[in-house]
C-alpha cells in the first residue's frame, strides 16, 4: 500500500498562536482516516496546507511526492468547514463550475448525488439551509475522482437520515486507490467509516491507532476511546 | 482561459455587483436628466457624475477582487466566496481573466463619457471627447491602475498577521494606501506628461500593467498566506 500524504515536522504559527507544532504523520492509499482533536488542535490548518490554501509554513508536506500547489489541487478534493461558494451561484452552477475546472469531476455521479440528496439545481446558494449546504458541498466534492479527499466537518448540520445516506454513499463509492481524511467532532457518526484514527492536540499528533485495534483491544467505540484519551490528557 | 473568463462574467450576477452596475447606469441618466430637465448647472452635473462613476467602478473592482484575495471582510466567514482558490489554475491566469472581465466596464465608461460629451455643453473643461487613441490610453491606464491596486492588496495580505495590534495594522494599511496612491499617481502622471505619443503611452502602461499582474500572480502562488484563519 503506497503513501499518498506525508507531513514531517509541520509548523504553522498565526502571530503568537501556534496552530501546528511539529506535526508528523503519514497517510496510505485506500484508507479512511479520522483526524480527531478538540477545537484549535490544528485540524483545519493541516487540511488547508494540504489543499494548497495556506502556503507559508515550516516543515514539509508531500502529496504523491509533490509539495502542495497547483499540481496537487488537481488531485486533492477539499471540503471546507465554511461556505466557499459565491452567493450568486445556483446549485446547478456549482456542478458546472466543478465540471469546468476539475478534470476528474464525474458529472453523472454529481447529478445522481443531487437527486439522492434532494437538491434542486435551480435553488440559489443563499436560500439553502445549513444542512442543505453541507449536502451540496458533499455532493460536488464526492463527485470528483480525486486521489485524496480532505473533509473538514463534513457532517455539520446534516440530519441523521441524510448522514446515514451520505455514509453509505461514501462506502459504496470509495475507491481503493484514493484516501479520505475526515476531520470531525461527530466521532460516533463516522465510527463505521474509519480505518485509522489520528489524534491531534495542540498541533501535534499524540496517537495513531487502527480503528479495528481500538474496537478489538479495548472493546470501545472510537468516540469512547477519544474521550478517554483526552480526559487523560487533560488530567495531566 | 475561456472558462475562466466565462465565470468572471457570470460573477456579474452577484447582488453587490448588480447594485454597483445599477449605480453606474443611474448616475449617467441622472446627470443627464438633472442637466436637461432640472436645469442643474452642467459643471455640477459632470462633477457628480464623475465622482459617482468612479465610486461605482471602484466598488465593482473591490467586489471582484477582495473575496479572491481573501482579505478578511467584516461579517464574512473565512471561506466565503473563495471557490476559485480551490481550482488547479494559476493565479496569474485568474488575475488576467479578472482584468479582461473588467474591461467591458471601461468600455461602458468611455461610452457614457462620449454620450455626456454630446448631451452637455462642449466648453466644459472636465469633459472631453475621447478619440480612439485616447480611449486606448485610458484603457491601459486602467489596467495599470488595477494591477497596482492588486499589488497593494497582495502586499497587504503578505503583511497581515505581522502584528496582532489593530493600531499597527491600521498604520500599515494607511502607509500602504499612501505609498501606492503616490506610486500610481507618479507612474501614470509620468507616462502622461513625458510627452510620448498616445500609442506609445498605451503600450508602455499596458506592458507595465500586465507585468505587474503576472508578478501579483507569482506572489500569490508562492508567498501569500491565502486562507490564513484559525
Amino acid at each position: 500500500m503506497s503513501e499518498i500524504l506525508a507531513a514531517s515536522n509541520l509548523i504553522k504559527r498565526y502571530g503568537a498562536v501556534v496552530a501546528l507544532n511539529g506535526m508528523t504523520c503519514r497517510f496510505q492509499r485506500g484508507k479512511i482516516y479520522g483526524l480527531l482533536g478538540p477545537n484549535a488542535s490544528g485540524k483545519t490548518t493541516f487540511m488547508k496546507i494540504c489543499a494548497a490554501l495556506t502556503m507559508l509554513y515550516g516543515g514539509q508536506v508531500l502529496i504523491d511526492g509533490v509539495r502542495p500547489g497547483l499540481a496537487t489541487k488537481a488531485k486533492v478534493a477539499y471540503l471546507p468547514d465554511g461556505n466557499y461558494f459565491p452567493e450568486w451561484m445556483h446549485v446547478g452552477d456549482t456542478v458546472e463550475f466543478f465540471s469546468d475546472f476539475f478534470a476528474d469531476f464525474d458529472r453523472l455521479k454529481a447529478e445522481h448525488l443531487l437527486r439522492e440528496l434532494e437538491l434542486e439545481k435551480s435553488k440559489l446558494i443563499t436560500t439553502l439551509s445549513k444542512g442543505m449546504m453541507a449536502r451540496l458541498k458533499l455532493a460536488v466534492v464526492l463527485s470528483r475522482r480525486a486521489h485524496l479527499f480532505l473533509l473538514d466537518e463534513a457532517f455539520d448540520g446534516v440530519d441523521p437520515v441524510t448522514r446515514e445516506k451520505i455514509i453509505d454513499i461514501i462506502l459504496d463509492t470509495f475507491d481503493s486507490q484514493s484516501t479520505i481524511v475526515l476531520a470531525t467532532h461527530h466521532i460516533d457518526y463516522v465510527d463505521k467509516l474509519l480505518d485509522e484514527v489520528k489524534l491531534l492536540r495542540r498541533g501535534e499528533i499524540i496517537r495513531e491507532v487502527a480503528a479495528d485495534e481500538i474496537r478489538q483491544n479495548t472493546g470501545k467505540s472510537i468516540g469512547e476511546y477519544y474521550l478517554e484519551v483526552f480526559r487523560h490528557e487533560k488530567a495531566h | 482561459m475561456k472558462k475562466l473568463i466565462k465565470w468572471q462574467f457570470r460573477a456579474y450576477r452577484s447582488g453587490a455587483l448588480l447594485a454597483y452596475l445599477a449605480l453606474f447606469v443611474v448616475t449617467g441618466v441622472a446627470a443627464w436628466m438633472g442637466y436637461t430637465l432640472l436645469n442643474v448647472p452642467a459643471q455640477l452635473a459632470v462633477g457628480v457624475f464623475r465622482i459617482l462613476l468612479w465610486g461605482s467602478l471602484g466598488g465593482i473592482l473591490a467586489v471582484q477582487y477582495i473575496p479572491y484575495l481573501t482579505l478578511k471582510v467584516e461579517g464574512t466567514k473565512a471561506d466565503d466566496g473563495t471557490l476559485p482558490l480551490h481550482v488547479p489554475l494559476s493565479h496569474r491566469q485568474t488575475l488576467l481573466a479578472k482584468l479582461l472581465a473588467c474591461l467591458p466596464l471601461l468600455a461602458a465608461y468611455i461610452a457614457l463619457n462620449t454620450l455626456m460629451f454630446h448631451a452637455l455643453p462642449l466648453d466644459l473643461p472636465q469633459l472631453a471627447e475621447l478619440n480612439p487613441q485616447r480611449a486606448a490610453v485610458r484603457a491601459t491606464f486602467y489596467i495599470l491602475g488595477v494591477s497596482l491596486l492588486i499589488n497593494a492588496l497582495v502586499v497587504r495580505t503578505l503583511l497581515r498577521g505581522a502584528s496582532k495590534w489593530h493600531a499597527a495594522n491600521f498604520a500599515t494599511d494607511s502607509a500602504l494606501l499612501i505609498c501606492y496612491a503616490l506610486l500610481g499617481g507618479i507612474l501614470i502622471g509620468f507616462i502622461g506628461v513625458v510627452g510620448l505619443p498616445d500609442p506609445l503611452q498605451a503600450a508602455l502602461s499596458a506592458t507595465i500593467g500586465i507585468a505587474l499582474t503576472y508578478l501579483n500572480g507569482y506572489l500569490l502562488e508562492h508567498y501569500t498566506p491565502q486562507l490564513e484563519f484559525l
